[in-house]
């Protein structure tokens, strides 16, 4: 049984990865990341090839690992988005693979050994949308929402005008009554 | 009103002859008191109902009522491609929600000339955003709908009611499932949609389900708030 510790913090995600031939395997903690640059990938390289003690890694031409030793990890690398031939030389042995590196995802390329020769795993991380939308989205139009009532107040001043024309009109009556009775 | 004060204004200015003015005074003034009257009542009898009919013209939000019962669907879960590929996951077809009554064809969303979110053409349709993972694979795969047209319920209407747990089921193109169970729901105004959290790296298969809500403003025909649904993938 194999057993480390480890700090980990909320928000952040990790790597736990298990090194070395089976008889003297070792655990090793990866501090895996979540962001993205616009628009580019981010690819990190292990070197778990015993049968190499060197290996360089390069996408199209781009080195992203060079004599990397056994047991070791580069840093997370910005990579444009596309699909690579990712090559890995060793001092004895070659591999290459088409691998897709799409916008907005964090991969980890793994050298490991096959019998004979090296191998390059490609591990997703985290994957996000290629394209970020820009804001918030216009989902709704309204048909549900609750309507505020109308102002009251300009039926209100309509009200009021009428009583008081009303109370003018009810002196006026009384006015030309008292006039007909003096006649 | 307006005529029987014309008159005393026209009678006030001295238009006609002091005698004719004299003789006519009386009857008008009866007359003119009694319209004057009238039209006070009827401005009155106006505000009244103007004030009913405001104080009814307010309404709240619409009655929710019960969800439409939809049937848990079934299907073979495909396993969660890990290493590499999300493109070995078939497409999202249907999405379903049993605890809301939503049950929806998903059409495909991509983003607007002005580089928002596009939204379905349908308000009781929901659509996957193509430009985000698949159901299924690794990352957040995002699906949106409305809350409402402008007459009534949208196809994400309950969203907003939804509770932690609650199962989210999407039918794949090759007939496969993802299931999916809620983990956070949160409301953000619009001015600070969290778009890193939305649509930014994952690192296990989620879904977002993103509608609309809190006040709407008639101003814009905008709501000021997005409701998102936060899930993660357990089969």
């Amino acid at each position: 049984m194999l057993s480390t510790s480890v700090n980990v913090a909320t928000g952040k995600t990790y790597t736990v990865a298990g090194m070395g031939p089976a008889s003297g395997l070792r655990l090793q903690i990866l501090k895996d990341k979540l962001i993205t640059p616009h628009g580019k990938s981010l690819v990190r390289v292990i070197q778990a090839s015993l049968q190499q003690h060197k290996v360089t890694v390069s996408t199209g031409g781009n080195v992203i690992a060079r004599d990397l030793a056994f047991a070791a990890v580069t840093p997370y690398q910005t990579v444009a988005a596309g699909t690579w031939n990712v090559h890995a030389a060793g001092e004895s042995s070659n591999a290459a693979q088409s691998i897709k590196l799409a916008a907005g995802t964090i991969h980890t390329l793994v050298i490991l050994d096959d019998p004979g020769h090296i191998t390059i795993d490609n591990l997703v991380d985290a994957a996000g949308s290629r394209v970020l939308p820009a804001g918030a989205a216009a989902t709704g139009f309204g048909g549900t929402a609750p309507v505020p009532g109308s102002s009251p107040v300009p039926w209100l001043l309509t009200a009021a005008a009428g009583l008081l024309v009303t109370v003018a009109g009810i002196a006026r009556l009384r006015k030309s009554r008292a006039a007909l009775r003096m006649r | 009103m307006t005529k029987s004060a014309g008159r005393h204004a026209a009678a006030r200015r001295g238009a006609g002859p002091p005698r004719q003015r004299h003789r006519r005074l009386r009857p008008v003034s009866r007359r003119g008191a009694v319209a004057v009257l009238l039209c006070g009542l009827l401005a009155v009898g106006t505000g009244a109902c103007g004030l009913a009919i405001a104080s009814r013209s307010g309404h709240a939000a619409s009655p929710v009522g019960r969800p439409t019962l939809v049937p848990v669907p079934r299907g073979q879960a495909a396993p969660v491609p890990q290493p590499s590929d999300g493109e070995k996951v078939a497409r999202p077809a249907i999405l379903t929600i049993p605890s809301i009554g939503v049950r929806s064809r998903l059409l495909k969303l991509g983003v607007t000339s002005s580089g928002a979110l596009q939204v379905p053409a349908s308000t009781s349709t929901a659509g996957w955003y193509t430009f985000s993972p698949r159901p299924g694979a690794i990352g957040s795969s995002i699906i949106a709908g409305h809350i409402d047209s402008r007459t009534g319920p949208g196809v994400f209407y309950r969203l907003r009611f939804m509770a932690q747990g609650a199962r989210v089921y999407v039918k794949r193109t090759d007939g496969s499932l993802a299931v999916f169970r809620v983990t956070a729901k949160h409301l953000y105004p619009k001015a600070h949609f969290p778009t890193a959290d939305v649509y930014g790296p994952a690192p296990t298969p989620q879904l977002r389900l993103i509608t609309c809500g809190g006040t709407f403003d008639p101003a814009t025909g905008h709501y000021l708030s997005n409701v998102i649904v936060f899930a993660t993938l357990i089969k």
